[in-house]
């Protein structure tokens, strides 16, 4: 297993966020964790690269314990809701920040992202210029970058309209796939969810209740209220 | 003006007295003081450069500004950390050290260069340190004033960024220092250049803190002009000064207007989305601001100790002495009596710089329809910053050569002192105010209007309910600033009516006797009267105050 969560736990102020969670993605899946807004899953996104402390349990990378590893030598990504791309900086210097950072030739690895999300061309524009597809379609070429061990995504294509999410979740779907990316993916809808990760983990009030294929979890909700959930 | 108006009877009425009040006060007591500087400058007997090519005016342009470069620098570099622990980091007490940091810069000069003559001197707590009269204590003092520009109008900034970019970078695998260097200081740079730039502006036109600290050997552009005015009686050469003042001063404006404008650009989010609770990786920024707030308390503490020593020990020997008028008769009126004098007239110039900044800040949060209405109303806005940076004693100067004499001749009239105080507490004023208009969503006067209301009614039920308690903190704002204020006050008072900061400083100048105890105690005074009126002010929970 690439990464092994041990009845993780997080609190937020004074609130159980995130209770008691075990999980494990093997190299090259793709695990969406799906659930309502406020389910804490977000929370837990944010334990796993260490931007939230973990309130007990444990976060192994290779059967390794990461919990005093700092965020940034991680070597995960992550991509956040409404992009984040940095606003001073150009589509071609977000995308080749991880390689800057890591003092790594850019740009050809950045014109190659690029041209991955389909946007070749772009490198010059201000990111202010762009749509909100195109700017989620930046962040995940920056994201990527660098080839993260874990590719954490958070809610990646709630910003975007009906239409354009579905096709972004596709696309989304191919990448991963053609780059093998190891990652976790957060989503309040199960269609997206359905399309884009390989198993599916539900998590209601910080609890996790159920794991499984699609299918799995389509034709057989473990509880009434998944049941509702999916409805 | 006319353009500005909407086409609504009546309104047409309220532009030009908002817009008129203010231009009209502008021009008597500002724009006709300053032109007769620049005239007598430009235009008197000798040649213009023989004042510049003096050896000692270059030399004091250069103290000058490499003093408010230095000053502005450290400000920035110990300003930072204490911004982000008091903007970003969630604690407990944090709004009363946020309400702390504004105390030394509304502290009355003159106040600080006392306190920071008991600290230095020999004998004083830090006298071993031999920084009596000399260019780092006068850095020193600049700095103590101005941490507050930095750490409140970075941190309003810094407050409202969204801390998910620089998660965001972390994540991507930038190391703390970078994530700050190429995350956070770019996205802060527009205000981290307006505040340099304010700091730089106060730093250039110091007076009262130079000129106690400074002694013989050291000043400013603005020092010198008091000299040559006061005790060499050499017009022309102050005038020529106060020009090289006007420019420098003026360069600056514009930098910090155009900076402003550029740190709009970044979008805003709730505090609670950027602040969070302090970590372990905030120790090298907390120690920052610890030992910061430490040395900023330790010129206060040392003047408060100093107050209570007399020639017989400790006691209050020095306050008592305060209904006298000071040895060798060094006053014409008593201290008690100087304070009553201050107050009274910072209490008219209060009144004076609140209804002229209130017209004019209504002006100016208009948007109107027409493009040259807009650029009007810009220029409007510029004006109305000028006497922030033009300094206090170019007002004071300008106000001996142009209003003493017919058609204006208010050389024996009282309203002189109140007026230069209003004059530079205006700016303040407006920048306190208008920006609280201005967050008004126009929506909500269209609902009023909508509702029935007539325009004098929505201004009132929106405009001014809303502003009522910033325009309260404004006016306190002000009164301290007025209370404190010596740079023009300087040239104005008359000896029969001296403020308590004239008082101070004629005490400080003839030591001996009860004199410089005197001083002293005189200065805690006038402190704590200014830090009462402050925290009254920050009750009221404005945060426009103090930020640029």
């Amino acid at each position: 297993m690439a990464l092994v969560l041990e009845d993780v736990s997080v609190w937020l102020d004074r609130t159980l966020a995130v209770d008691a969670v075990s999980l494990s993605v093997a190299p090259g899946e793709v695990l969406g964790i799906l659930g309502p807004s406020g389910s804490g899953k977000s929370t837990l996104l944010r334990s796993v690269c260490g931007l939230e402390p973990l309130g007990s349990g444990r976060v192994l990378w290779d059967g390794e314990d990461i919990a005093r590893t700092p965020v940034h030598e991680r070597g995960f990504a992550l991509m956040f809701q409404d992009g984040q791309l940095f606003t001073h900086q150009s589509v071609a210097q977000n995308v080749g920040y991880a390689l800057r950072v890591r003092h790594r030739p850019a740009e050809a690895r950045v014109a190659e992202l690029l041209e991955l999300v389909g946007l070749s061309g772009f490198g010059d524009r201000r990111v202010t210029e762009l749509s909100g597809g195109e700017q989620q379609r930046v962040a995940l070429a920056r994201s990527l970058a660098a080839s993260p061990r874990l590719l954490l995504l958070d809610e990646p294509l709630s910003s975007l309209d009906r239409e354009l999410r579905t096709r972004l979740a596709a696309d989304l779907r191919a990448i991963l796939t053609a780059t093998a990316q190891t990652a976790l993916f957060v989503t309040h809808d199960q269609d997206e969810a359905f399309a884009v990760a390989d198993r599916v983990a539900v998590l209601m009030a910080g609890r996790l209740v159920q794991v499984g294929t699609a299918a799995e979890v389509k034709s057989s909700p473990a509880t009434p209220e998944i049941a509702r959930f999916l409805a | 003006m006319i353009a500005l108006a909407r086409r609504r009877p009546g309104t047409v009425f309220w532009m030009v007295l908002g817009v008129g009040v203010p231009l009209v006060f502008l021009a008597i007591f500002f724009v006709w003081p300053v032109l007769a500087i620049v005239g007598r400058g430009l235009f008197g007997e000798g040649p213009l450069l023989e004042v510049l090519a003096r050896p000692r005016t270059l030399r004091l342009v250069g103290l000058t500004l490499a003093q408010a470069a230095i000053a502005s620098v450290v400000c920035v570099l110990v300003g930072l950390p204490i911004a982000h622990v008091l903007y970003r980091l969630r604690f407990r007490g944090r709004g009363l050290l946020r309400a702390l940091v504004v105390v030394p810069f509304v502290l009355p000069t003159v106040v600080v260069g006392v306190a920071f003559r008991t600290l230095l001197r020999e004998g004083g707590p830090l006298g071993f340190l031999g920084l009596d009269g000399t260019f780092p204590a006068i850095l020193l003092a600049l700095v103590f004033f101005n941490i507050s520009v930095v750490v409140r109008t970075v941190g309003g900034t810094w407050e409202g960024l969204d801390s998910r970019q620089e998660e965001a970078a972390r994540v991507l695998g930038a190391g703390p220092a970078r994530v700050f260097l190429t995350i956070t200081v770019p996205r802060l740079s527009g205000s981290i250049i307006a505040a340099a730039s304010i700091v730089f502006l106060f730093c250039s036109t110091a007076f009262g803190v130079v000129l106690v600290l400074g002694g013989t050997r050291f000043g400013t552009i603005e020092t010198e002009i008091w000299l040559l005015t006061t005790q060499f009686l050499d017009l022309r050469a102050a005038s020529v000064l106060s020009i090289t003042q006007l420019i420098v001063v003026f360069g600056m404006l514009l930098l910090a207007a155009r900076a402003r404008g550029r740190s709009t650009a970044q979008r805003r989010v709730g505090a609670l989305r950027s602040s969070r609770p302090p970590r372990v990786s905030d120790a090298l920024p907390i120690a920052v601001a610890v030992v910061t707030a430490l040395l900023l308390a330790l010129p206060i503490v040392s003047l408060v100790a100093r107050s209570l020593q007399t020639r017989d020990g400790w006691g209050f020997g020095n306050y008592l002495a305060l209904s006298g008028t000071g040895s060798r008769n060094a006053l014409v009126v008593p201290v008690w009596t100087a304070l009553g004098n201050s107050l009274a007239v910072a209490a008219q110039a209060t009144v004076l710089a609140v209804v002229i900044g209130l017209c004019a800040s209504l002006v100016l949060s208009r948007t109107p329809r027409s493009a040259r209405g807009r650029r009007a109303l810009e220029w409007f806005d510029g004006a109305l910053m000028l006497p922030l940076g033009v300094s206090a004693v170019t007002v004071g100067f300008g106000f001996l050569i142009t209003l003493n004499q017919p058609p204006l001749d208010l050389r024996s009239s009282p309203v002189l002192v109140p007026i230069a105080q209003a004059l530079v507490a205006l700016p303040l004023v407006v920048r306190t105010v208008l920006p609280v208009l201005r967050g008004i969503d126009p929506r909500l006067r269209e609902a009023a209007a909508v509702l029935g209301s007539a325009p004098w009614r929505v201004m009132r039920d929106v405009d001014l309910a809303i502003v009522a308690r910033p325009v309260l903190a404004a006016s306190g704002l002000a009164f301290a600033v007025a209370l404190g204020e010596f740079g023009a006050t300087s040239f104005l008072s008359r000896p029969d009516r001296p403020t308590l900061p004239v008082v101070i400083f004629r005490l400080i100048g003839l030591p001996g006797g009860d004199n410089f105890g005197m001083a002293i105690a005189a200065a805690v005074v006038l402190a704590a009267v200014t830090v009462l009126v402050i925290a009254l002010v920050e009750r009221l929970r404005v945060g426009t105050i103090g930020a640029f």
